[in-house]
């Protein structure tokens, strides 16, 4: 899902842990909409609090909680939050590996200090 | 019914800002809710009254944005563009500021009279913000900023100041505080605006509805609400091309569209207009939220945990309820069927108007009213887990449940409604975007056993499973579950199918205490709906039913009356399915009325038949009162000690002395059917068709179609498990 610079990805393809920012919204133009009054404007830093397989993405944006479906979250456009290619280790390879995905991410993130 | 008010002022929030609250902290008991409790889903209204004159508040369904997603967001669109109310209150979450303020920010754009009521001061305090309330007034033109915590009413008397305050200006006609507001979208959208509001005040008809500027916003944002009302006007169609042209400009200034380039700037504004003002970073979240919903989210955990909520639910309402069964059953068939007797037999009352009162309305109404206490704690659990944010949770946990039938986690939160009473629960698929949702979470309501159906299930299940009761009780419900997920899964492969499931966006609100007061409300108002329904549908229901049973007069046999013709006409209908009686097919058909008249109508014809009313010579009004006290505290106490049982899972089981719930009619039944037509007969009232209250919302909903459908598929599948269940139980037990 990375495009030709290898920089934007799919919001769908990110795991728990992950902070990122919205870029933009592909699709539906209604939902698009709903999304950035619920506070995911283009630009607002997001955090993937849970990427379950099957479920919904929990994301915390502007301080509040909320449920996003895979499909939806496969047309929002992301950039790794901060430096660039934070995100760029994605699923591949780790998915089948159990961890805590609650928080603990923003301690793998080698730029969580800036 | 009231007064007319000199001011009519609606509330405006997103959903969970504690709105409902304010409502009811405004306006106590001056409420008037619409045909059907629910939350907010119908119409709320209610009235105060300030230094003498009426104000009548208007609570909308909750919405996070004017440009609707929902029906019931439409619901709040439409009251604020084609009813404008003189005053709205927009409500917002103090913890939560820069997203409620979006909302509030729409409403401000819309330029009518606006207060701002920042809730959950508290909470935000004790988070460590603060909010300068005269600091946000200025930078939003002027518009009163007040600052409370609804639930105790603190801020309250200023928010009151700041409504009286007002309705002065508005009356003198003076500009209020805020009316003139105008947000600054920057360069490209402004010249946009300008030149859309132009041709916008072309249109005379719309001219004098709607602010030429606020007019060409909607527009540029696409709000469909606002499309077909400009549609609607002659002109019209020209405007919206215009609109479509300078959307098509704006995008191909900026890489996106114009409605995310309005948003966006939107939210740019509020979170300025909070710098300096709130004295905290939106990051402060308590880290005990977030360590439930680690908890609660999880996909395995948090399904189990879903499950066990739900089996200690029921298991309470049956343990709690079933002492208070035993004390109002013998009240209605005890003193108070002796001192009607005695009343009308000292009035010289005739003997078939006797036979009414005691036979008809006391024990119909009162076979119904028995469960009244169950239903308390059903409604109270319902509305705590609502108001604590759980039910959004776990329509997250469901979602994938719930996908397999192509509906979303969304529809969750009506099938659970479903459990207290179908009918809120089909008004409250109003949530849903789409309309195949909605009609499918309404076709599929109704397999959730209503609490109307559980008076059914206590009797039988006391009367043939004994100590098994609560168990046998606790598998309906879930048969019921199960029977919803299959025919979920066949409409939704069949007539309802849909090429993409809705997309599935849902805020997980914060974590709060349900208020006490707020809860008893709730509560209050769904009991009473029920105690309305036990005075009016099934009193009704009960004398008819009697009549027919006494009728054509003389009639000594039931079986010769015009009920009994009826019946038995429909009995060998069910014989496949064991209780091929024409008792038993006589109360099924009653229970059209409701469900809980399948209780009364069996009260009726079995201790018709059985009882033999003996007139007491004499009326000893202490001893009974004091006999129905006394069974009184011993019923409270054995509820108490179930209910310390049931929390504790069992673990504190101590000497279990079983009282045998049962009422008169239980101890009649098991003469009447065997074990597996009774267990037939439950699955038979579980799933057959709809009472004609959840018919008539279906039709008001969705068409007649839709309802003559739910009727004719739900009483064949009905049909079809009893007779499967009569079957199989027949072998095995």
């Amino acid at each position: 899902m990375f495009d030709r610079d290898g920089e934007t990805s799919s919001l769908a393809s990110l795991q728990a842990g992950c902070a990122v920012e919205v870029v933009n919204f592909l699709g539906c133009r209604r939902r698009a909409q709903r999304l950035a009054e619920l506070g995911m404007t283009p630009g607002t830093r997001l955090e993937i609090m849970r990427a379950a397989p099957g479920q919904p993405l929990l994301l915390r944006v502007r301080g509040a909680m909320l449920a996003v479906d895979r499909r939806s979250a496969r047309d929002v456009i992301v950039r790794p939050c901060g430096r660039a290619g934070a995100v760029a280790h994605d699923r591949a390879g780790r998915r089948r590996r159990w961890r805590p995905r609650f928080g603990r991410g923003r301690r793998h993130r080698p730029e969580s200090d800036s | 019914m009231r007064p007319e008010p000199d001011l009519r002022i609606a509330l405006v929030g997103n959903p969970n800002s504690g709105k409902t609250t304010l409502f009811n902290a405004l306006t106590g008991a001056h409420q008037h809710v619409g045909n059907w409790p629910g939350k907010t889903v119908e119409r709320k209204q209610g009235w105060m009254k300030l230094n003498g004159r009426m104000f009548s508040v208007l609570d909308l369904p909750g919405t996070y944005s004017l440009t609707a997603y929902s029906e019931e967001e439409c619901i709040a669109r439409d009251a604020l563009l084609d009813a404008p109310p003189d005053l709205v209150l927009v409500v917002l979450d103090a913890c939560n500021l820069e997203r409620h303020l979006y909302l509030g920010l729409q409403v401000l754009e819309m330029g009518l009279p606006t207060i701002l009521a920042l809730n959950m001061s508290d909470l935000a305090e004790k988070e460590g913000g603060s909010i300068d309330c005269q600091a946000l007034a200025a930078h939003l033109g002027g518009v009163p900023v007040v600052s409370i915590a609804a639930r105790f009413g603190t801020g309250l008397p200023d928010l009151k100041t700041a409504i009286e305050r007002s309705a002065r200006l508005i009356t003198e006609q003076r500009p209020h505080g805020g009316s003139a507001f105008k947000l600054d979208y920057g360069d490209p959208v402004e010249k946009e605006l300008a030149w859309l509001s132009a041709r916008a005040q072309k249109v005379d008809s719309l001219q004098d509805r709607f602010d030429p500027r606020w007019l060409a916003l909607k527009l540029l944002e696409g709000e469909y609400g606002v499309e077909c009302r400009v549609a609607d006007c002659r002109n019209g169609e020209n405007l919206l091309r215009h609109a479509a042209e300078a959307r098509r400009r704006l995008q191909q200034i900026h890489a996106s569209e114009s409605q995310l380039l309005i948003a966006d700037r939107r939210y740019k504004l509020a979170s300025v207009a909070l710098q300096g003002v709130l004295q905290k970073s939106s990051e402060s979240r308590a880290g005990m939220d977030e360590l439930l919903d680690r908890a609660v989210t999880h996909p395995l955990f948090g399904v189990l945990l879903f499950l066990f909520v739900m089996y200690l639910v029921f298991s309470l309402v049956v343990e709690v309820s079933a002492p208070f069964l035993d004390w109002i059953s013998s009240f209605f068939g005890g003193p108070l069927t002796r001192w009607a007797s005695w009343g009308m037999a000292q009035m010289g009352a005739p003997e078939w108007l006797r036979g009414l009162l005691v036979e008809g309305v006391i024990d119909g109404v009162g076979g119904v009213l028995v469960f009244l206490p169950g239903l308390v704690v059903l409604f109270a659990f319902i509305a705590v887990l609502e108001d604590s944010g759980y039910l959004a949770r776990a329509a997250f946990v469901m979602n994938r449940a719930l996908s397999w039938m192509g509906l979303t986690g969304k529809s969750f939160v009506p099938l659970v409604l479903g459990f207290g009473c179908a009918v809120p629960a089909v008004y409250a698929t109003r949530t849903l975007e789409r309309r195949r949702d909605r009609i499918l979470t309404a076709l599929l309501i109704p397999f959730m056993s209503c609490s109307a159906r559980l008076p059914v299930y206590v009797v039988f299940a006391l009367a043939f499973f004994g100590t098994h009761a609560s168990l046998v009780i606790w598998g309906l419900y879930a048969a019921g579950v199960l029977f919803a997920a299959g025919a979920g899964w066949v409409l939704s492969r069949t007539m309802l199918r849909s090429e993409e499931s809705a997309s599935f966006i849902l805020e997980l609100p914060p974590y709060r205490w349900p208020g006490v007061r707020d809860t008893a409300r709730v509560v209050r108002r769904r009991t009473g709906a029920f105690v309305r329904n036990a005075g009016t549908v099934i009193l009704g229901a009960s004398v008819a039913i009697w009549l027919l049973l006494n009728l054509p007069a003389g009639a000594h046999d039931l079986e010769n009356t015009y009920f009994g013709g009826l019946s038995k006409a429909l009995a060998p209908v069910f014989a496949p399915a064991g209780f091929g009686t024409w008792q038993a097919s006589g109360s099924l058909v009653s229970g059209l009325v409701a469900k809980e008249v399948v209780v009364a109508t069996m009260s009726q014809i079995y201790l018709g038949e059985e009882q033999t009313q003996v007139i007491p010579e004499q009326l000893n009004l202490g001893d009974d009162l004091l006999q129905t006290g006394r069974e009184l505290a011993q019923a409270t106490a054995s509820a108490a000690q179930r209910l310390g049982r049931t929390l504790s899972l069992g673990l504190l089981r101590g000497p279990v002395e079983e009282t045998q719930g049962s009422t008169s009619l239980g101890r009649i039944l098991p003469e009447k059917f065997t074990r597996p037509a009774a267990l037939a007969f439950l699955v038979y009232v579980l799933l057959y068709v709809p009472c004609i209250a959840t018919l008539s919302a279906l039709r008001a909903e969705f068409g007649v179609r839709w309802a003559l459908f739910s009727a004719a598929y739900q009483s064949l599948t009905a049909w079809i498990a009893a007779v499967g269940v009569y079957q199989l139980a027949r072998l095995l037990l």
